[in-house]
């Protein structure tokens, strides 16, 4: 297995860019933010040193000009105005489209570069007609406290980790840098550095006491140390407070070395490693597998009378949990880095559409799985998509309803209990509700003297017969597509709300599993046949007796503490033969329809399920979400309790229809 | 890229070629360590390097303490060329400044 330099640049070029277009939006909020700039700076800095290293010469250069003008904004020398901020986005994008190029830059992206180029030097002319070099005046600025040549000596304490070098730093880069910076007198401590025959020839060992005499700025100095601060000890002080620091000083040991180090750095807890996505599928596959053959030797276990294999099953039990946990929790992500990705595109959005929107996100740190987030992109796109296009209205006409000139779009994320609810809420115009029932009738989707409510009429919307855009447009001003993010959430075995009040804006809210891989579930069993219902979906259980069901007079109703409560029959629903038990179970389920229960002969208890497709063959049976494997190798099929409930009433529904 | 190891006048002369960094400190460590350990003399020929990296240069250090505490003779052969010379005084270390226990030769 080989470390592949150029791929891991990618890689967190991909994060720099994407934290880069993340902060630039911000910056255009709050321009005189010095923390922003910086982080913009930093960023660019860091793709343009780490460019160079893995031989990305072109974005490191086109990364340098870009630098060279955040230098510039740092100083105070040039605004960060919404024109630089744009030029910047655009260059990003294009930094972006350099990685993935892997045969390297076309000769229409050199053109590109050149123009975004030119703009921007147009920009730096601007603010920069002095002719001043930035470094000269930047240094002045900031050693305020220098002698009259403009000349500082600074004091650099640097103790790089021991593992340093097998990283590919070499501090004797970073003293050549410090040393075209100005006088430099370098002294090196090798007191650290174990006897001969014991030493680790590829650590470092070494400790520097650096004395620099510099106009430069202590950001500037700092810069040099910026790829190797996480790893080393670094103090950058003026040479007039040495004393001062002598006096408190306390001889470096392990010990003060950990104190001092900074708790977010690679040292501390924080210490994460990048691994391919694929690598974690398969260890949550092996453990897929791990729980079923777990399963199968718990059930042999429980029938034999060796306590000692009792005792093993009870422990595998338990560290296969862990482990599952422990695997499942690899593939959780938060939700930041997709929000971040819509900022950009309601920026874009807003300009192009002539609105002003407020973006606000909230619950970002929530996390989900990654095959879900990976697919909840498309259908959050298209949701942001009709909120900015359709909901939110012009700044003229928003005043006209006395409402503010600027829209608000918020990208809500949030737990409850096993799902995770995403909302995407404007305060547009809403939903008129009385238009789309119009044009539902004219689709033929609803009778045209039909009364529907307000939640029907929205749920209408979801439907195929709504999806292309002028036609819905016309009718009530949404729904671009929204069949199609009906569908996908629902194939994430998710549910999708919509709230509207006509002006005062949409809610469209998707409720969503948290994993997709490994789900605790009930397992029960009607016949000779076994179901899984997933844990989160069952409220409780409740017994029906045969007494109860003669009283019902044929009505599958079961009284639920004094209220009412449908159920379905699962012997009648898949026709499984055989008589019902005198005492049958029913699993209360929550579903958009409300509470309802399944009538199973036994519930067998709970089952961590790992979930199996299918296939393509059985893709269409809606009620059916997947299979699992149980112990004893028989398989299981998982029910999708929110799709059995929809599909009954149906039927129902075609039967009545049928006798009228 | 590399070094050598060969024996010259009754002792062992080290040559390092071209880039001599930490893709062969490991080696180099075990080269020196080998000989020390027998107590022969060691030369150092930094002539044909082109470069040279601080682990290179540590290792280089802490060999001439081990070879001095331990009564040895750890010298270097010729002349550096300049870049050498640079990278040994950038960064804080001299293997070889040692005149009281080791001698310079060739100069």
């Amino acid at each position: 297995m080989s470390y592949n330099g150029a791929a891991a640049f990618r890689e967190e070029a991909q994060d720099l860019l994407t934290d880069l277009e993340a902060t630039l939006l911000e910056l255009e909020k709050h321009p005189a933010d010095g923390e922003l700039i910086q982080r913009a700076f930093r960023a660019l800095h860091t793709i343009k040193g780490s460019g160079a290293m893995f031989g990305f010469d072109e974005v490191s250069r086109f990364a340098h000009e870009l630098e060279t003008a955040f230098d510039q904004v740092r100083e105070g020398q040039l605004r960060p105005s919404p024109e630089l901020i744009g030029v910047t986005l655009l260059a990003r994008d294009q930094i972006k489209t350099m990685l993935e190029e892997s045969e390297g830059p076309s000769p229409a992206d050199a053109a590109r570069r050149a123009e975004l180029l030119k703009k921007l030097g147009s920009l730096l002319g601007q603010q920069d007609a002095s002719g001043a070099g930035p470094s000269a005046s930047s240094a002045a600025a900031i050693t305020g406290s220098a002698d009259r040549s403009g000349l500082q000596r600074w004091r650099i304490h640097f103790k790089p980790a021991p593992e340093i070098l097998l990283k590919g730093t070499n501090p004797l880069l970073l003293f050549r840098e410090l040393r075209a910076m100005g006088e430099l007198e370098v002294t090196a401590d090798s007191s650290g550095v174990p006897e001969f025959s014991r030493m680790n020839p590829e650590h470092c060992y070494l400790a520097w006491e650096l004395a620099l005499e510099t106009n430069a700025g202590l950001e500037a100095i700092r810069d040099v140390f910026l790829f190797v601060e996480d790893d080393c000890e670094l103090r950058i002080e003026p040479r007039d407070a040495i004393p001062n620091i002598l006096a408190s000083h306390e001889p470096w040991t392990q010990g003060s070395i950990d104190k001092r180090r900074d708790p977010h750095s690679p040292g501390g807890d924080a210490v994460s490693i990048r691994v391919a996505t694929g690598k974690v599928d398969r260890l949550i596959n092996f453990v897929g597998e791990l729980v079923v053959v777990q399963a199968r030797l718990s059930r042999l276990a429980s029938g034999s009378e060796a306590t000692e294999l009792h005792v093993v099953a009870e422990e595998v039990e338990r560290l296969v949990s862990g482990l599952r946990d422990n695997a499942m929790s690899m593939r959780m992500f938060p939700l930041k880095s997709t929000f971040e990705r819509f900022r950009r595109l309601v920026h874009d959005l807003s300009a192009s559409l002539g609105k002003e929107v407020n973006f606000i996100t909230e619950g970002a740190e929530t996390e989900l799985d990654k095959t879900v987030i990976d697919q909840l992109n498309d259908p959050l796109l298209h949701l942001i998509r009709n909120s900015m296009d359709h909901g939110l209205e012009k700044p003229e006409a928003r005043l006209a309803a006395q409402k503010s000139r600027a829209g608000t779009l918020c990208l809500r994320a949030g737990y409850s209990g096993a799902t995770v609810l995403i909302s995407v809420s404007d305060d547009g115009r809403g939903l008129d509700a009385d238009a789309i029932r119009v044009k539902a009738a004219e689709k033929g989707l609803i009778a045209a003297d039909a009364p529907i409510s307000r939640a029907e009429a929205h749920s209408l919307i979801l439907t195929a017969g709504f999806s292309t855009a002028r036609e819905v447009t016309s009718v009530s001003g949404r729904g671009v597509g929204l069949d199609v993010v009906k569908r996908n959430i629902e194939a994430l075995r998710g549910m999708i709300e919509i709230d509207s009040l006509p002006g005062a804006g949409t809610t469209v809210t998707l409720r969503l599993p948290l994993t997709l891989a490994i789900i605790d579930g009930l397992l029960v069993r009607v016949g000779r046949a076994h179901f899984v219902t997933p844990l989160s979906n069952v409220l409780e259980c409740v017994e029906l007796s045969a007494e109860q069901v003669r009283q019902a007079h044929g009505k599958h109703l079961v009284n639920l503490r004094g209220v009412l409560t449908p159920y379905i029959q699962l012997r009648e629903f898949f026709a499984i033969g055989g008589a019902r038990p005198s005492v049958e179970q029913v699993l209360i389920v929550e579903s958009a329809e409300g509470r309802c229960g399944l009538a199973v002969d036994e519930v067998l208890g709970d089952h961590q399920t790992v979930i199996k497709n299918l296939g393509r063959v059985y893709r269409h049976v809606e009620v059916i979400s997947g299979a699992t494997i149980l112990g004893d190798g028989t398989v299981a099929l998982i029910l999708d309790p929110q799709r059995l409930v929809q599909s009954a009433i149906q039927s129902r529904t075609a039967c009545e229809s049928s006798l009228r | 890229m590399g070094f050598t190891v060969e024996p010259a006048d009754g002792r062992c002369l080290v040559r390092l070629h071209d880039s001599i960094t930490i893709n062969c400190a490991a080696r180099l460590h075990r080269a020196l360590s080998e000989t020390l350990d027998l107590g022969r003399p060691v030369a150092i020929d930094l002539e044909g390097a082109a470069d040279i990296d601080i682990s290179v240069i540590q290792i280089l250090d802490a060999a001439a303490k081990s070879a001095a505490s331990a009564g040895g003779s750890f010298t270097l052969s010729g002349t550096p060329p300049e870049a050498i010379a640079s990278a040994l005084h950038l960064s804080g270390l001299d293997p070889f400044a040692r005149p009281s226990q080791l001698t310079v030769e060739g100069q």
